[in-house]
């Protein structure tokens, strides 16, 4: 942990002190294995879309806004630095796009978030549909690796969920656009903030310290969705030294409130998004229901206000995955303070 | 007379009987459902409970297990038998009235029509955010019925045979309407989907029973009860056709009307309270049949008591079978329902 | 007059089946209606039991008009036993002659023994004791048809209103039934197949395109020119030696 850290921060100051190319530059023909295809690139694709809010975000941070002609797959607004980049690029379609829409861009470069929209069952098409049409296919790897798509709602993961696919994510999309620089930076960076957010946990951290990530609920009182013990919370919660009460493989598996309740977590942690599909969806009303609710009311972490609030986008695999990671340790470390 | 005078209070007593038992029987599935939960508590806990709350005993208790108990899993379990009750009751009803063994509650698009409605309301927004997702469930299923049963009017169904068939082609229609128009509302949705559950509440799920639902499942399923037994007679007279039954003195429009009127709103009511749980409605009139015979004044009560019985028991079951998670009621009600349902016809069949 | 008509008439989507049927049943007689088949009858006897609203016409039961009373009032006075009343249900005999009460019983009324009696009456006069248990899809087509007819007379009606009652029954049930019927103290009006059979009849109606064209007594309605017209066979009469009864005796048009 400690030598990572110190790599991590190490590596955050040489990104820091030498911001200047240092990186070679990408070699073409380049060949890439991903999510169990095999990329080849000759060069670095002049053109992109976007089918993910996640690979949006990566591009834009990468730089390369204006090689990106469409976007599609929205969860909540663009993050406030990227607005005025995006607010240049088209819109395809706030959920799927149609496969022609995303053809018709005439992209070079096709990046994916989820392989439900497209992937071996893609809703949107196949990768195969766009590789024959000459169309590469790039998938983030937090969405693949370790990871089955078939089983469950939103996959299964057979292992715990790591930050450092999304890393390989940041960096082979850099390295797929010859901005390897800009790459190792932003992972750099990622870095230092997930080892800082580590060691301020630490610092504040209690024995026997739990969590249970609510996301939303098909309706109020049913039973909600919470994060279950491989996804992006989980890995959360593991890097913080705290225990997840749910048991389950799922990304998002559905808990009852009663083994909620009677694993009286430390800490709730309720998602905010801009979705409206289910009146939970409301970061207000969940936090009502916390309140109200006969049985929810008498749970520790409510009694004692240890609620936290964080981006529904957040607790995806995600780059926002390292927010989340700050806003949990600094709950941590409100609690250790309050106490 | 004087014969009948003595004969009258035993057939008063007998009836009485039959209906203690099943009262008694349902209390103790009611009970079970209780005391049966995801997670552990034992049972004095459970009685204490119950104890504190029915008798002011004043037993300290963990607010949580108090809670869990009294506003989880008591409404809950009263939730279940109501649906059960009333989906089975539907059925039966149906099956008799429209003299279609494979009718069921949903055959008059009532569940399209809920899916529709509550897909309205969460994904398209409609009524924004006044009007909840079971009312717009509600709404839905008595907007698809009223349009089912306008279609089959129009298309000449009424007292005769043929008419029967036109509400089932009606049903069937509209059910295809209402379920392209969800698709469509999903399809179209404002936000992006991460397909975490589209469909899940409308798979049936009980674990949003709370109180409130209990006063409003409570007196639905009493209604479609009462109207059965009311009705049990003239529900006997339809099993050679809605002109015999006339000829028996039914009023058989009046009687359609009124019965599939009932079944509509129970049916409605209960999905927009725990979403469409499928095979009940189907199932149980025949498991109830092949108990009790086919005359509906046993064959209504026996029917809800088994409903009530069989929706709890496929609660129960769904919040245990996989420890620390729920699975939809309608996969235990379709799992266990369908193996039943074969036994049923294959040994009704040996007897004929 | 028990039962009348007035230039009754139903028709489906513009199409006569039954039309302008004066008719005026008399207490206590016993009215075969023949004709070929389509000629309206089935349709005329759904009409006098009630069962369809005329769309021309009324029918007055004893002397009120039938529309306007309570259809369980109605059931009381009259059994309507149609063709081809069929069930899926797993109904045993009982079950089916104990239909016949319904008109009786309020909708939470108990069974009585006066029931019970009565249901023992019709199973016995339609010669059906002993298949009280038999499930209603083992029986034969005559079975099923005196167990209708059982249900019919559970009813205790004043009238019968019987339509081809002695289809798929034996001559000797055949025979017994019709026997039974004319010896009940009700008005019957009996749509029949059988010409030899509308002879014994006290008065005979005969029904041609919707139309009831003749009405009498046997003798004088049943002659060899107008079953020749209405029924389009040859036809002849002969005399049954053994007791002076008369038959009809049928050939091919040609």
């Amino acid at each position: 942990m400690t030598t990572t850290t110190r790599l991590a921060l190490a590596a955050a100051a040489f990104a820091l002190l030498a911001p200047a190319a240092q990186a070679e530059p990408t070699k073409y023909p380049l060949t890439l294995q991903n999510c169990g295809e095999t990329l080849i690139f000759d060069k670095a694709p002049a053109s992109a879309v976007t089918v993910g809010q996640a690979a949006t975000e990566i591009l834009y941070s990468l730089g390369l806004g204006e090689k990106v002609k469409g976007t599609s797959v929205w969860f909540t607004s663009v993050k406030p630095e990227f607005k005025a980049i995006n607010e240049r690029v088209e819109r395809l379609a706030d959920n799927d796009p149609s496969f022609e829409s995303v053809v018709n861009k005439r992209p070079e470069l096709v990046a994916i978030q989820f392989l439900w929209h497209i992937g071996p069952e893609g809703i949107v098409g196949t990768r195969a549909q766009f590789h024959e049409m000459g169309i590469p296919t790039y998938a983030l790897p937090a969405d693949c690796v370790e990871k089955d798509n078939t089983v469950g709602r939103d996959g299964t993961r057979s292992a715990l969920f790591s930050t450092a696919t999304i890393h390989q994510g940041v960096r082979e999309l850099a390295e797929i656009f010859d901005v390897k620089d800009k790459g190792d930076a932003l992972v750099a960076d990622l870095q230092k903030r997930e080892a800082a957010a580590i060691e301020r946990a630490k610092a504040a951290k209690r024995e026997d310290t739990s969590a249970v990530f609510w996301f939303s609920s098909a309706e109020m009182n049913i039973d909600p969705y919470v994060a279950g013990r491989k996804g992006g919370p989980a890995y959360m919660m593991d890097k913080l030294g705290i225990k997840n009460v749910v048991e389950s493989d799922e990304e998002w598996p559905v808990v009852g409130w009663e083994t909620i309740a009677k694993a009286n977590p430390t800490f709730i942690v309720v998602a905010r998004m801009e979705r409206r599909r289910y009146p939970a969806d409301d970061v207000e009303m969940k936090l009502q229901f916390l309140k109200n609710d006969p049985v929810a009311s008498q749970m520790d972490a409510v009694k004692n206000n240890r609620i936290v609030v964080m981006d529904g986008h957040a607790m995806d695999a995600t780059m926002r995955t390292i927010d989340g990671i700050e806003v949990l340790a600094e709950a941590l470390e409100k609690a250790g303070s309050a106490k | 007379m004087t014969v009948v005078a003595v004969h009258r209070p035993n057939v008063y007593a007998s009836r009485l009987g039959r209906g203690a038992l099943g009262f008694v029987v349902l209390l103790a599935a009611v009970v079970a459902g209780t005391c049966i939960g995801e997670t552990p508590i034992p049972l004095t806990t459970v009685a204490q409970v119950l104890a504190n709350k029915l008798l002011g005993a004043g037993y300290p208790l963990d607010p949580i297990d108090t809670g869990i108990i009294w506003n989880y899993r008591l409404p809950r379990a009263i939730v279940a038998a109501c649906c059960g009750t009333g989906l089975a009751i539907s059925g039966v009803v149906l099956q008799s009235l429209l003299r279609n063994a494979l009718a069921d509650p949903y055959l008059l698009g009532i569940s399209a029509g809920a899916s529709t409605g509550a897909v309205t309301v969460t994904i398209a927004g409609l009524g924004a955010g006044a009007v909840s997702m079971s009312l717009g469930a509600f709404i839905g299923a008595l907007l698809a019925f009223l349009l089912v049963a306008g279609l089959a009017k129009a298309a000449g169904g009424g007292v005769s045979l043929q008419g029967t068939g036109q509400i089932v082609l009606a049903g069937i229609a509209g059910s295809q309407l209402f379920n392209a128009l969800t698709s469509f509302i999903i399809t179209k949705s404002a936000n992006a989907e991460q397909a975490r559950g589209i469909m899940f509440w409308l798979l049936g799920n009980l674990s949003g029973a709370r109180w409130p639902d209990v006063w409003l499942a409570v007196p639905i399923a009493l209604l479609g009860l009462l109207a059965t037994i009311w009705y049990a007679r003239a529900l006997d007279a339809f099993a050679f056709g809605a002109d015999q039954a006339a000829a028996l003195g039914i009023p058989v429009r009046t009687t359609q009307v009124v019965l599939i009127g009932v079944t509509a709103l129970v049916t409605a009511v209960m999905v927009s309270i725990v979403g469409s749980i499928g095979f009940v409605g189907l199932v149980i009139p025949h498991a109830a049949r092949f108990l009790v015979g086919v005359r509906h004044g046993r064959l209504g009560p026996a029917t809800a008591i088994i409903g009530a019985v069989f929706l709890i028991a496929a609660d129960v079951l769904s919040r245990t079978i996989i420890p620390g998670q729920v699975l939809p009621i309608g996969v235990i009600t379709a799992l266990v329902g369908a193996p039943i349902f074969a036994l049923i016809l294959l040994r009704g069949r040996r007897t004929r | 007059m028990i039962l009348r008509t007035k230039d009754l008439g139903w028709s489906v989507r513009g199409k006569a089946i039954v039309s302008g049927v004066d008719l005026a049943i008399n207490e206590g007689e016993t009215l075969g209606l023949i004709g070929p088949n389509g000629s309206g009858k089935s349709t005329l006897l759904k009409l006098l039991g009630g069962i369809r609203q005329p769309t021309r016409g009324a029918v007055s039961l004893q002397g009120r008009d039938i529309a306007s009373m309570p259809r369980r009032k109605v059931a009381q006075i009259i059994a309507f036993l149609e063709q081809q009343a069929e069930t899926t249900e797993a109904i045993t005999v009982r079950d089916a002659v104990e239909l016949g009460r319904t008109p009786w019983l309020g909708p939470l009324q108990p069974w009585s023994p006066e029931d019970d009696r009565i249901v023992a009456d019709a199973l016995r006069d339609t010669d059906m004791t002993g298949f009280e248990k038999r499930q209603w899809a083992t029986l034969s087509g005559g079975e099923r048809q005196r167990a209708h007819l059982a249900r019919s007379l559970a009813q205790r009606p004043e009238i019968l209103l019987l339509d081809e009652p002695t289809n798929h029954l034996d001559i000797q049930h055949q025979l017994s039934i019709l026997q039974l019927v004319s010896s009940l103290p009700v008005t019957a009006v009996i749509a029949l197949h059988d010409l030899n059979q509308a002879l014994s009849c006290d008065r005979v109606g005969v029904m041609a395109g919707g139309r009831l064209v003749a009405l009498g007594k046997p003798e004088d309605v049943l002659s060899v020119e107008r079953v020749t017209a209405v029924f389009g066979v040859r036809a002849s009469i002969i005399t049954d030696p053994a007791d002076g009864t008369r038959l009809f005796r049928f050939h091919s048009p040609s």
